[in-house]
């Protein structure tokens, strides 16, 4: 007998544990969501192939930041999930070379994206972001 | 009553569009649109069509739909836009176009919907290959 794939009959209820793993740094969890062979484009348009290539970056970005992405929205058909992130990023050491623009050590970054998931039975096949708005609070900003 | 078939009216608008039919465009839109791609931003439905008229005739603008999702209020859509000069156009957004000159760009884009009119389109530019 055939599973039911994780994405029905809710693939918001799924997409958010998704994230939620993300968020705590839950790779294997993460991963799981992952085909074979996954491929995400991030908001600069650079493309990570494959589940170690994205493990790899993302363990890097926690290294330096302290990551959260919220959900703002998502919707899905049965082959591609739509959603609306805003992902904050705070500086835990100076950035100089963070992937949007350099950061020390507290200041945050808020990037709010859309980005689309192209969903192949039970898991992701591709992840695409665009960036639509990148906000930066720097020290001496306004709180 | 006639149920409201999201997918046909916003392919409907996708049409009307590449048309530049803009007598059909402007019932689309909600009097306090508010519409922003990042490198213009509009806050009514007289502004945007202003934007619209402002090219016509001189941008060519050929859109073709990748990719749609949507529930009910709201679109989230994966567009293609080629943009083609018709004549030398100095003031165009982001950078001048010389005649001929085309310009092609994805884009993901999110529509609010209320009452069968936009009321909100937000537009954000993907850097990679579809």
């Amino acid at each position: 007998m055939t599973q039911p794939s994780r994405f029905a009959p809710d693939a918001t209820a799924a997409f958010t544990r998704y994230i939620a793993a993300f968020n705590d740094g839950d790779f294997a969890t993460a991963c799981s969501y992952y085909a074979d062979n996954i491929r995400l484009t991030i908001g600069n348009g650079r493309v990570l192939q494959g589940r170690a290539e994205i493990v790899r970056f993302y363990t890097g970005i926690r290294r330096v930041t302290r990551r959260t992405i919220t959900v703002l929205d998502c919707f899905a058909s049965e082959t591609r999930l739509a959603a609306e992130l805003e992902s904050e990023f705070l500086a835990v050491t100076d950035v100089p070379d963070f992937t949007s623009g350099p950061l020390r050590q507290g200041e945050r970054m808020y990037i709010n994206s859309f980005a689309v998931y192209d969903i192949d039975r039970d898991h992701f096949s591709r992840i695409r972001a665009a960036v639509f708005r990148r906000v930066w609070k720097r020290r001496g900003d306004p709180a | 009553m006639v149920a409201f078939d999201q997918r046909q009216w916003f392919d409907d608008y996708i049409d009307a569009l590449n048309r530049d039919d803009l007598a059909r465009v402007a019932p689309f839109y909600a009097p306090d649109l508010h519409m922003t791609d990042g490198a213009v931003e509009h806050g009514s439905a007289v502004a945007v069509m202003g934007f619209h008229r402002q090219w016509q005739g001189r941008v060519r603008r050929t859109l073709a739909l990748l990719g749609y999702v949507d529930r009910p209020g709201r679109i989230a859509a994966e567009i293609s836009t080629v943009l083609e000069a018709l004549c030398d156009v100095p003031d165009f957004p982001d950078a001048p176009l010389a005649a001929g000159e085309r310009r092609a760009m994805v884009s993901f884009v999110i529509f609010d919907i209320a009452d069968g009119r936009f009321t909100r389109i937000r537009a954000a530019p993907y850097k990679a290959p579809p």
